[in-house]
């Protein structure tokens, strides 16, 4: 018990705010499992494991109280916002390998919870792209582009044992994601509005992507609205692309999309 | 009745707590009674300590002044009751630093009975320093907390035009109803003592600000100010509305300066209970030796409003309203955001005393393991005097006091509400408590070291007028040698051997009285110095 002023708390606390986070994130991993595929559950589920591992040996390695940290809740929003960020057909090394980079790189080497300079997920991110850009690149399209079924045991098999279903070629079903798609089709010399006819765009960054962006800004705002987080960062970020994107887009329609596009796609 | 049109202003941050304040409000203040033993503290206030008048085995009678104040800014105190002076001597105070300070003991003899008390009945014509020399010699403090001398308070310096005087009833520390209660009971008292401090200052706008959580409260004060021009103004329920700053925000929009005071912008702010001592001590002429006291805490079954003399121990006070104290249990002078803790019940109340809490755990939510900090910011947020929290901890952590104080540490008035929203349950406010009695420490060191410093340059100076003087005594005795010589060679040829012997006499006397100086010099390097100084 406090033997200093104030004795009274509120019921936050760490763990507190870390749960808020999760539980904010779940709408968003729901409709991308949805959209995306069992792949993104893999991912997820692995990046889980293999981040509270990491967390625990970190922790034990620096003499840091093991149960305290882990129950703090930070790794599995880790583990989360890494693993929505990875395509949806990946071998499990590839969420395996961020998860573990991002809590012992990212976040123990700097110091622990609190003292971590990058988010630790991004950090992970950045390093995958970096050492693995093939594998990075190249997305499921979404359920409404999909000419093919890929279920739970196909996602699996590929997973952990690198197998596709017989006929299906890795190249062949996966694509680049919008805001690629359409740099790449830019510089091959296309207009936006020619490119934006195109199956994998339409309505707010297109298919599968604009819902799952969607489900994150709702989340946002329930996390604004518990006062997890403060309005400055997110508005300031979104506000900034979307002002940005308007502003080219205004000036030179043809070579630049718009703000919706940009806010609302990956 | 004045209407209450007043535009209010926010502060800055700030939380909504529960106030856990209904439970001591359902029984009347009652009387405590008169303890067998009382203890008086020579320093129940800020500024200098009160000195004893008495003597041990003294009789005194209740509201016999027993200590007198020790300096301009500082208060006398009085025996809160008739009995024997059995001890002068530090006793533990209920003070954050658990140190002693000299305290008188009175063993009551049941009587209770007063000094001859002069009271003033056309009070409100009566000459202004009179008045304040009424409010200085009954020993009133302010009651809200600080307990600054109030005569002091109500003689602003010259340079400052006072135009508000403002009352604080807000009382926003969960748990503390005293001044609620005291405005239900006795508003006119408060009202008569604000129309004195009123006039004391030569204000026009005087207007008492309570939180809207006291209806009855309010009320009553409403009832009692008519016809008088004070304003009386509910105000939003928000900690900490009774800061000083803070609820002068809210009546008036007006800022405090940093590490200022309210007088700088034309305002004195005093509580309400401050202004019933007042008004008992110009009316009636009675000294401050009593005040009510919020006895409360899941630790006691019959929560309650206690009028306590001053010096009354804790537990004599818990003794009145059915305490089932445990181990768990915590004793807490004040509220759960600021008030002290107390290590046993054996303390004395002192002037500031407005409340003892006894605290179940229950009454201590949510403590949690202190974890890293996150950087949510959510102590920026609630910080009513909008510092950064934050920042002020990872300096206070590094010892980096200069930077801290970039950050105005100074003006943190340690409400706690940081440290209550932390998820990460960091005790900020200790840190800064910890910064701010460092830097004293390290200002009390340096100028002592300047005085050290001081006092070696003013040796090494002595010692050169020293050497200088006597150089130049030299060259005068060696020039005044020549004259002679040149004057009456004759004459000099008669120079008695007695002569002689005497001149030697004298020069061994001057060296050995020069020897000895310099070696008292040396012992006693302070008292020269000291000299010099002054």
């Amino acid at each position: 018990m406090a033997s200093n002023p104030p004795y009274v708390h509120t019921s936050g606390s760490v763990t507190r705010d870390m749960s808020l986070v999760v539980a904010a994130l779940i709408p968003a991993i729901a409709v991308q499992i949805w959209q995306f595929g069992w792949g993104v559950a893999v991912n997820v589920s692995v990046a889980l494991v293999v981040a509270l591992a990491t967390e625990a040996l970190m922790l034990r390695l620096r003499r840091r109280p093991v149960g305290v940290f882990l129950g703090d809740g930070s790794a599995v929003v880790t583990a989360l916002l890494l693993a929505i960020c990875l395509p949806p057909l990946v071998p499990w090394w590839l969420p395996a390998v961020g998860a573990a980079l991002a809590l012992s790189l990212g976040k123990h080497l700097y110091g622990g919870l609190g003292y971590n300079i990058f988010n630790p997920a991004m950090a992970g991110y950045v390093i995958l792209l970096i050492a693995f850009p093939p594998e990075m690149t190249a997305w499921l399209p979404p359920m409404a582009l999909r000419e093919f079924h890929f279920g739970l045991g196909d996602h699996l098999l590929f997973a952990f044992a690198g197998q596709l279903p017989s006929g299906l070629d890795i190249d062949a079903i996966t694509m680049a994601t919008p805001l690629d798609h359409l740099q790449n089709s830019l510089s091959a010399g296309g207009t936006v509005s020619e490119i934006m006819t195109q199956p994998a765009f339409g309505g707010y960054g297109g298919p599968g992507w604009g819902m799952v962006n969607a489900m994150l800004l709702l989340g946002g705002l329930a996390l604004l609205a518990t006062r997890v987080i403060s309005w400055h960062v997110p508005v300031g970020l979104l506000g900034a692309l979307a002002v940005m994107a308007g502003l080219f887009h205004g000036l030179e329609p043809d070579r630049f999309a718009g703000a919706g596009f940009h806010v609302f796609t990956f | 009745m004045v209407a209450t049109t007043r535009k209010l202003h926010h502060f800055h941050g700030g939380v909504h707590m529960p106030g856990h304040k209904e439970a001591s409000t359902r029984l009347p203040v009652a009387a405590a009674g008169v303890p067998e033993r009382i203890v008086i503290a020579l320093q129940q206030h800020i500024g200098a300590p009160a000195e004893p008048v008495v003597k041990v085995g003294d009789r005194v009678l209740k509201g016999q002044m027993i200590g007198r104040a020790g300096g301009y800014v500082s208060a006398p105190v009085h025996a809160s009751s008739s009995g024997t002076v059995t001890a002068i001597e530090p006793l533990p105070v209920p003070h954050p630093s658990g140190l002693t300070i000299p305290c008188v003991v009175i063993e009551t003899d049941g009587e209770d009975r007063w000094v001859d008390l002069q009271p003033l009945e056309e009070y409100s014509e009566a000459d202004v320093d009179l008045l304040r020399a009424r409010i200085r010699d009954a020993g009133i403090v302010g009651l809200g907390g600080a307990a600054f001398p109030t005569a002091v308070k109500l003689t602003p310096p010259a340079d400052a035009a006072i135009d508000t005087l403002i009352i604080n009833g807000a009382e926003c520390e969960p748990y503390i109803t005293c001044d609620d209660m005291l405005m239900r009971e006795r508003p006119e008292e408060v009202i008569q003592g604000v129309a004195i401090m009123r006039r004391i200052l030569g204000v026009r706008e005087c207007v008492v600000g309570l939180e809207d959580n006291k209806p009855e409260a309010f009320r009553a004060l409403q009832a009692a100010a008519a016809g008088t021009g004070i304003e009386v103004v509910q105000v939003p329920t928000i900690y900490p509305t009774g800061g000083e700053k803070q609820l002068i925000k809210v009546l008036t929009g007006k800022e405090v300066p940093s590490r200022g005071i309210p007088a700088q912008i034309g305002i004195v702010c005093q509580n309400v209970a401050t202004a019933a001592a007042v008004y008992r001590s110009v009316r009636h002429g009675e000294p401050l030796i009593s005040r009510i006291v919020t006895v409360t805490g899941g630790a006691v079954r019959e929560p309650r409003n206690l009028d306590t003399l001053i010096g009354t121990p804790m537990e004599h006070l818990l003794g009145r309203c059915d305490p089932h104290l445990t181990p768990e249990d915590k004793l807490i002078m004040g509220g759960p955001m600021m008030g002290i803790p107390l290590r046993d019940g054996s303390l004395p109340t002192v002037k500031a005393t407005n409340c003892l809490l006894a605290a179940t755990p229950g009454d201590q939510p949510n403590q949690g393991q202190t974890m890293p900090c996150i950087r949510c910011g959510e102590c920026t947020r609630v910080c009513p005097v909008n510092l950064l929290p934050q920042q002020m901890y990872w300096h206070a952590r590094a010892r980096e006091f200069d930077k801290i104080q970039d950050y105005n540490l100074f003006d943190c008035i340690e409400c706690g509400c940081c440290s209550y929203v932390c998820p990460s349950h960091i005790p900020l406010v200790q840190y800064y408590r910890f910064a701010k009695t460092e830097i004293w420490d390290q200002e009390r060191e340096k100028k002592k070291a300047d005085l050290a410093r001081r006092r070696h340059e003013f040796k090494q100076m002595r010692i050169e007028r020293e050497k200088r003087e006597k150089a130049e005594r030299h060259k005068a005795a060696a020039a005044r040698a020549t004259a002679k010589t040149s004057a009456g060679k004759a004459g000099a040829e008669a120079a008695t051997d007695a002569d002689k012997q005497a001149a030697i006499q004298a020069a061994m006397e001057r060296a050995r009285a020069k020897r000895e100086a310099a070696a008292r010099a040396e012992a006693e390097p302070k008292k020269t110095a000291n000299d010099a100084d002054a």
